[in-house]
């Protein structure tokens, strides 16, 4: 305390001259109109440049979180694009022939509409998993149906997936005629090329020229008949050479699948009923 | 000279600071502030409160009746403030008593007191136009300004001088 007041007593008049120094900065402020506005103008200009940085580098920290805004809406932005363009496609979509034909052949059949959720090409054994299971009512062996024609058959079903055998499966088997006469055979793909598959078992008395359609028979019952497979594109002798093989170029394009409709009918079930009586039954004969 | 001869020379050249040399303004430019001389006449040992007191009240008058509050006020506080160092700087170091002698020019002999008086105007001068443009913007009118006047001032505040050392040798006669 004696030091704090013994350093006053010595620097005291160092207060007294700040004191009167800012006493006659304040007179020449208050009373002197031309020293004010000069004053007033620089502190104005001062204090302007400071907030100017100071807002800047608020600004500046802001950034990280205007950044994530900017993303979270860029997201939101692309899915509603996405969405969007979506909708147009269905809007503008042309349907052709081949659309309008297999749905002529599907009345009386009921659909479940589905989407692909992924698809593979490049293997022996493709599938397709489609977004409607049991829950939606797809049940094992009902036909798949794209808008370019056969897709497949449904193969397995979880209760909101299904797996799908498509045409493009070395296992798969589709009951299929030649459009305009009565011979059948089986659809079969052996690899390679995904928009082409064979039909075989053809007699060869058939007489079956290029561009020939090819549909399903309806003997299944899995699909109805007269759905659009593909056009036959090369007839050549069976390596049995027993029979023909059609050379078919597939309608449906399954690099671009997307939408597709699972197809049922109710009578698929005393068709299955009824092959069921003749196993009962020829298990008796035996 | 005794402190009640001081504040008698320092209301008298206040007196004819507003009453003449206020009004002299030549070609624009040179003032002459004769108040300082009272400021520069204080001993080294004198209280520095008194020393900043005293400057204060001279700049504070001289402002009231030159219409520039603050102006003079300012720059007399800060001459107060300075004083002691310039006349230390000037005042031999050798001598014991030298911190109790009214500077003049018989105590600090002519050269020295003149560079005393023309130091300490300088400083006023710059200080004192400085604050009353309040830019450097015209900064020539300035300079001319403080040059002026800082010769002005020192001319009257010697001229002044030297008749008080002529009339004091008169009186020891």
């Amino acid at each position: 305390m004696q030091a704090l007041l013994a350093f006053l007593k010595k620097y005291f008049y160092w207060l007294l001259f700040l004191g009167l120094e800012a006493f006659s900065v304040m007179l020449l402020f208050w009373f002197n109109t031309y020293q004010a506005s000069a004053w007033y103008t620089a502190a104005n200009s001062v204090a302007g440049r400071v907030n100017g940085w100071y807002a800047e580098a608020v600004s500046y920290i802001n950034l990280k979180q205007a950044n994530t805004q900017l993303t979270a809406q860029n997201t939101y932005l692309q899915t509603q694009v996405a969405a969007l363009r979506e909708e147009l496609d269905k809007v503008n979509r042309k349907e052709g022939i081949n659309e309008r034909s297999v749905r002529d052949s599907l009345k009386g059949y009921e659909m479940i509409h589905a989407r692909v959720i992924s698809n593979s090409l490049h293997k022996e054994k493709n599938y397709i998993v489609i977004n409607k299971g049991e829950a939606d009512g797809v049940k094992v062996d009902m036909g798949v149906v794209g808008g370019g024609g056969v897709v497949g058959i449904v193969f397995l079903t979880s209760s909101h997936y299904s797996l799908v055998l498509p045409v493009l499966h070395v296992k798969s088997n589709i009951s299929c005629r030649v459009r305009h006469s009565q011979y059948f055979g089986s659809l079969q793909w052996t690899g390679g090329s995904t928009t082409t598959a064979y039909l075989y078992d053809i007699p060869r008395y058939a007489r079956i020229g290029k561009g020939a359609f090819v549909e399903t028979s309806g003997y299944s019952a899995i699909f109805p008949p007269g759905i659009f497979v593909g056009r036959v594109t090369e007839v050549s002798n069976a390596p049995d050479g027993l029979s023909l093989q059609l050379k078919v170029n597939l309608g449906t394009d399954f690099a671009n699948l997307t939408d597709v409709d699972v197809v049922y009918t109710h009578h698929k079930a005393q068709v299955d009923g009824l092959y069921r009586k003749l196993d009962e039954f020829e298990t008796k004969k035996k | 000279m005794n402190t009640i001869k001081h504040i008698l020379l320092s209301l008298l050249i206040l007196a004819v600071q507003v009453l003449v040399l206020n009004h002299v303004h030549i070609m624009g430019y040179a003032i002459p502030m004769l108040c300082i001389y009272p400021i520069l006449l204080f001993p080294l040992e004198t209280a520095r409160w008194k020393v900043l007191l005293f400057s204060f009240a001279m700049g504070f008058l001289t402002d009231m009746f030159s219409n520039t509050p603050g102006l003079s006020s300012a720059t007399f506080t800060l001459i107060g403030m300075i004083q002691p160092h310039l006349l230390g700087f000037f005042l031999p170091h050798e001598e014991e008593s030298a911190s109790s002698v009214w500077p003049s020019f018989s105590t600090l002999g002519g050269l020295t007191f003149t560079r005393y008086v023309l130091l300490a105007t300088l400083i006023q001068s710059i200080c004192f136009f400085v604050l009353e443009s309040f830019s450097f913007s015209n900064y020539q009118h300035l300079a001319i300004s403080a040059a002026s006047s800082w010769a002005l001032t020192s001319v009257f505040i010697l001229a002044v001088e030297s008749i008080r050392s002529g009339s004091s040798k008169d009186e020891r006669k």
